[in-house]
C-alpha cells in the first residue's frame, strides 16, 4: 500500500523534475563510486610504494652503519642519520641502536617537540639519555595502529597521530644492532588530496554540463506536451480551429499531428451535426407551426362553419315551430338535440385550439383551461398570474407554446401525479415570462421518469417546444414531495 | 313605429333564417343585412337603424372591432351580440365596448326577440345562461387569507424566500441565490406555507402580491 502510494507520488512529479532527478542521481552515484574507488586504490598503491621506499632506506642505512657501529664512531653515525633526513623529507625520525639495543644516534624532524608518546613507548631507550617526562605533561599524539606487517628481515609498525600516519621500519644491522626509520605520509596525503580535489572538480563540471543538457532535454520534451495540453483544453471549449504546434518528428510530434487531424475532423463533424441540428430544429418548428395552423383552422372551421350551420338549423326549426305543423314537444326535442350538437362542436373546437388564446391571450386562455380541468377532474387547480396589462401581448408563437406546454404539464399531473392540489402560476415580466406548474402529488425521480416511455416522450416534447423559442424547462421533483415544472422564456431580442 | 334592424353575420344561411324568424314580429323591420363588418360600417353611413345584431367571429373584422368603430361614431346605436362564444372574456369585452345585449346563437328565438325589445327600450340584455359568468367575475377570487398573521409572522429569511418563490425561482435557484442548501429552502418553504396557511404556490404568489412583497422588484 505504502509502496504503491510512494510510487504514485514519484510518478506524479513533473516530467522535467524526473529528467533532472535522474541526471543528478546518475551523476552522483557514478561520481561517488569512482571517487571512493580511485581513492582506495591510490591509498593502496601509494602506501605500498611508501613502505618499500622506507624499507629500502632502512636497509641501505643499516648496510652503511654496520661498520660504524662496530667502531663506535658516533659522529659518523650522526652524519649518516642527518644525510638520510636531508635526502628524504618524509622521514620523521631515525634511530640507530647498537648490539645491546643502546641508542647510538637519533634524529627527529617533528615540526614541534618530539612526541612524548614515542619517548614513552621507547622509555627504556630514552631514559638512558633523557629524563623521563612526567605522565601529566604527556601529549598523546601517537597511537599504535594494530596492524603489524612482518617481513623476514624487517619489522613494520604504524603509528597514527593527528598529523598523519607514521610508518616505522626496523631492520637489523647484519653485524648487530638495529636501524629504525619512521616516515610520515604528508606527501602521499598531499598527492591524494590533490587528485581527489581535481576529481571532485571534474565531477562538479560534469554535473553542471549534464544538468544543463538534461534541462534542455526536459524543456524539449515538456514544451510540446504542454503545448498539446493547452490545445486540448482549447478544443474542449469547442475551439475547433485550434492547432497544436509540431516541434519535431518524434513520437510527440506525431502525436501533435494526430491531434491536429483529430481537431480538423471534429470541426467537420461538428459542422455536420450543427447542420443536421439546424435542419431538425427547423423541421420541428415547421411541424409545430403547421400543426398549430391546422388546429387553428380546424377549430375555426368547426366553430364558425359547422357551429353556424347548426345555428341556422336551429333557427329553421324555430321558424317551423311557428308554422305549427307538428306537436310542440317534437320541435323542442329537435331544438335540444341541435343545441347539444352546437355544444359538442364548440367544446371540440375549444379543445383543438381555444379561440380565447388568439383573441384574448395566454393569461385568459390558461385561466380558462385551469378552471375547466379543475371542474372536470376534481383536483383543485389554483391559477394565479402576475400579468401587468400595460405590457403588450406576447408574440403568438410564444403564447401558443406556453399554452401547449402548460396543457401537457397539467395533464401529466392529472394522469400520473395523484395530487391533492396543484397550481399554475404565470409571471409576465418585461424581459422574460415564467410559467410554473406545481403539484403535491407523488412526485418522481427526475432521472427515472425517462424510463417510462410515454412520460419521457411527453417531457422531451415539452422541452423541445420550449427550446424552439429559446426557453428553458426545469423540473424539480422528488418522490413523495410533488413536482414542479418551470418554463422560462427570455423576451429579449427578436422573437 | 317599427324597430329597424340590421343583421351582420358572415353566414348567409344563418342570416336568412334569422330574417325569416324576426320578420314574423309585426313591429320588426329588417332594413339591412351584411356579411362583413366593413359592409356594416359602410351601411351605417348610408342609413339609420335602431338595432344591430352582430356576430363576433367574422373573417375580415371581428365583432368587437366593428362595435368599437360604430359606437365611436354613433354612441346611441344599440348593438346586440349574437354569437356562439360562451366565454366570460368575450362577454366582458363586448359589454365594456358598449354592446347592450349578448345573446347566444343556441338560445331560443323568443329569447332573441325579447332581447331586441328590451334593448330597444333602453335596457341591457344578457343571455340568462351566461349571465352567471358576469356575477362570478365580479365576485372574483377569494382574497388571500389575512387572519393567519400575515407578513409579520415571517422571519426576514422566510420573507426573502417567500419573495423569491413568488418571483418564479425554483427551490434550487433560491437555495443557490441565498447560499443555503436545497433542504433548507424546502424547510423554510414548508414553514412559510404552514404559518400563512397557504396550500399552493399560486396562493403564495397572491399573498406576496397582496402584501407588496413583489413591489421592490
Amino acid at each position: 500500500m505504502i509502496v504503491t502510494r510512494i510510487w504514485e507520488r514519484i510518478l506524479s512529479v513533473p516530467i522535467y523534475v524526473k529528467i533532472l532527478g535522474i541526471g543528478i542521481l546518475v551523476t552522483f552515484l557514478f561520481g561517488a563510486v569512482s571517487y571512493y574507488g580511485i581513492r582506495a586504490s591510490m591509498y593502496r598503491t601509494h602506501y605500498g610504494i611508501h613502505a618499500e621506499t622506507v624499507l629500502s632506506i632502512a636497509r641501505s642505512l643499516s648496510s652503511r652503519v654496520g661498520k660504524l657501529i662496530e667502531t663506535g664512531d658516533a659522529a659518523a653515525i650522526t652524519e649518516e642519520i642527518a644525510l638520510v633526513i636531508r635526502t628524504f623529507p618524509d622521514v620523521r625520525y631515525v634511530i640507530i641502536q647498537g648490539k645491546d639495543e643502546q641508542v647510538l644516534g637519533h634524529e627527529f624532524t617533528f615540526p614541534t617537540n618530539i612526541p612524548a608518546d614515542l619517548m614513552l613507548k621507547q622509555d627504556a631507550l630514552c631514559a638512558s639519555c633523557h629524563t623521563n617526562p612526567e605522565a601529566g605533561e604527556l601529549r598523546s599524539d601517537l597511537y599504535a595502529v594494530p596492524s603489524e606487517i612482518v617481513v623476514p628481515d624487517a619489522r613494520f609498525q604504524l603509528w597514527s597521530r593527528p598529523g598523519g600516519l607514521i610508518l616505522e621500519v626496523a631492520t637489523p644491522v647484519p653485524s648487530g644492532g638495529t636501524v629504525r626509520v619512521g616516515a610520515g605520509d604528508t606527501i602521499i596525503q598531499r598527492e591524494i588530496t590533490a587528485v581527489s580535489q581535481s576529481l571532485l572538480f571534474s565531477l562538479g563540471v560534469c554535473l553542471v554540463i549534464g544538468q544543463t543538457l538534461a534541462f534542455g532535454l526536459a524543456y524539449a520534451i515538456v514544451r510540446p506536451i504542454q503545448n498539446l495540453l493547452q490545445a486540448t483544453n482549447r478544443l474542449r471549449t469547442a475551439d475547433f480551429d485550434t492547432r497544436a504546434r509540431v516541434y519535431s518528428d518524434d513520437e510527440i510530434g506525431r502525436l501533435a499531428q494526430a491531434f491536429n487531424l483529430l481537431a480538423g475532423e471534429l470541426r467537420t463533424y461538428r459542422r455536420e451535426v450543427e447542420e443536421k441540428e439546424k435542419v431538425r430544429v427547423s423541421l420541428i418548428e415547421r411541424i409545430v407551426r403547421v400543426q398549430e395552423e391546422e388546429r387553428k383552422s380546424v377549430a375555426r372551421e368547426l366553430h364558425d362553419q359547422l357551429g353556424q350551420s347548426l345555428s341556422s338549423v336551429l333557427l329553421s326549426v324555430q321558424g317551423l315551430r311557428r308554422d305549427g305543423v307538428l306537436p310542440e314537444d317534437r320541435y323542442s326535442r329537435v331544438e335540444d338535440e341541435v343545441r347539444g350538437l352546437i355544444d359538442q362542436v364548440r367544446r371540440l373546437a375549444w379543445d383543438i385550439r381555444p379561440s380565447v388564446l388568439d383573441d384574448y391571450g395566454l393569461d385568459s386562455a390558461l385561466q380558462r383551461f385551469v378552471e375547466d380541468v379543475s371542474k372536470r377532474i376534481g383536483i383543485p387547480f389554483d391559477y394565479q398570474s402576475v400579468y401587468p396589462v400595460e405590457l403588450e401581448r406576447l408574440p403568438n408563437h410564444i403564447e401558443v407554446t406556453l399554452y401547449r406546454v402548460a396543457q401537457e404539464a397539467i395533464m401529466n399531473i392529472v394522469r400520473h401525479a395523484e395530487a391533492h392540489r396543484a397550481s399554475v402560476v404565470l409571471f409576465r415580466h418585461s424581459h422574460e415570462i415564467i410559467l410554473i406548474v406545481e403539484d403535491d402529488g407523488r412526485g418522481f425521480e427526475a432521472g427515472l421518469v425517462f424510463r417510462d416511455k410515454d412520460a419521457a416522450l411527453g417531457l422531451l416534447g415539452m422541452k423541445e417546444r420550449v427550446e424552439l423559442i429559446r426557453g428553458e424547462l426545469t423540473i424539480e421533483s422528488e418522490v413523495g414531495k410533488g413536482s414542479a415544472v418551470r418554463i422560462k422564456i427570455p423576451l429579449t431580442g427578436e422573437l | 313605429m317599427a324597430i329597424r334592424i340590421v343583421i351582420t353575420d358572415d353566414h348567409a344561411v344563418f342570416r336568412s333564417g334569422l330574417r325569416a324568424l324576426l320578420e314574423r314580429e309585426d313591429d320588426f323591420e329588417i332594413v339591412g343585412e351584411t356579411g362583413s363588418g366593413v359592409d356594416t360600417i359602410k351601411l351605417a353611413e348610408e342609413m339609420e337603424f335602431d338595432i344591430l345584431l352582430l356576430d363576433i367571429s367574422m373573417p375580415d373584422l371581428s365583432g368587437a372591432r366593428v362595435a368599437e368603430a360604430l359606437l365611436e361614431k354613433y354612441p346611441a346605436l344599440a348593438i346586440i351580440i349574437l354569437t356562439m362564444h360562451e366565454h366570460e372574456h368575450y362577454l366582458r369585452e363586448l359589454l365594456q365596448i358598449g354592446a347592450r345585449g349578448y345573446v347566444l346563437k343556441k338560445s331560443t328565438g323568443t329569447e332573441l326577440v325579447q332581447a331586441i325589445r328590451s334593448v330597444f327600450r333602453g335596457d341591457m340584455y344578457v343571455d340568462p345562461s351566461i349571465a352567471g359568468l358576469l356575477v362570478s367575475s365580479y365576485v372574483g377570487k377569494p382574497a388571500s387569507k389575512q387572519e393567519s398573521g400575515g407578513l409579520q409572522c415571517l422571519t426576514p429569511r422566510e420573507k426573502e424566500i417567500c419573495r423569491l418563490l413568488a418571483l418564479g425561482f425554483t427551490n434550487s435557484e433560491a437555495a443557490e441565490k441565498l447560499f443555503i442548501s436545497l433542504r433548507t429552502v424546502e424547510a423554510h418553504r414548508g414553514n412559510i406555507m404552514a404559518k400563512l396557511d397557504l396550500k399552493t404556490r399560486a396562493e403564495l404568489v397572491r399573498f406576496a402580491i397582496d402584501n407588496g412583497l413583489l413591489r421592490s422588484d
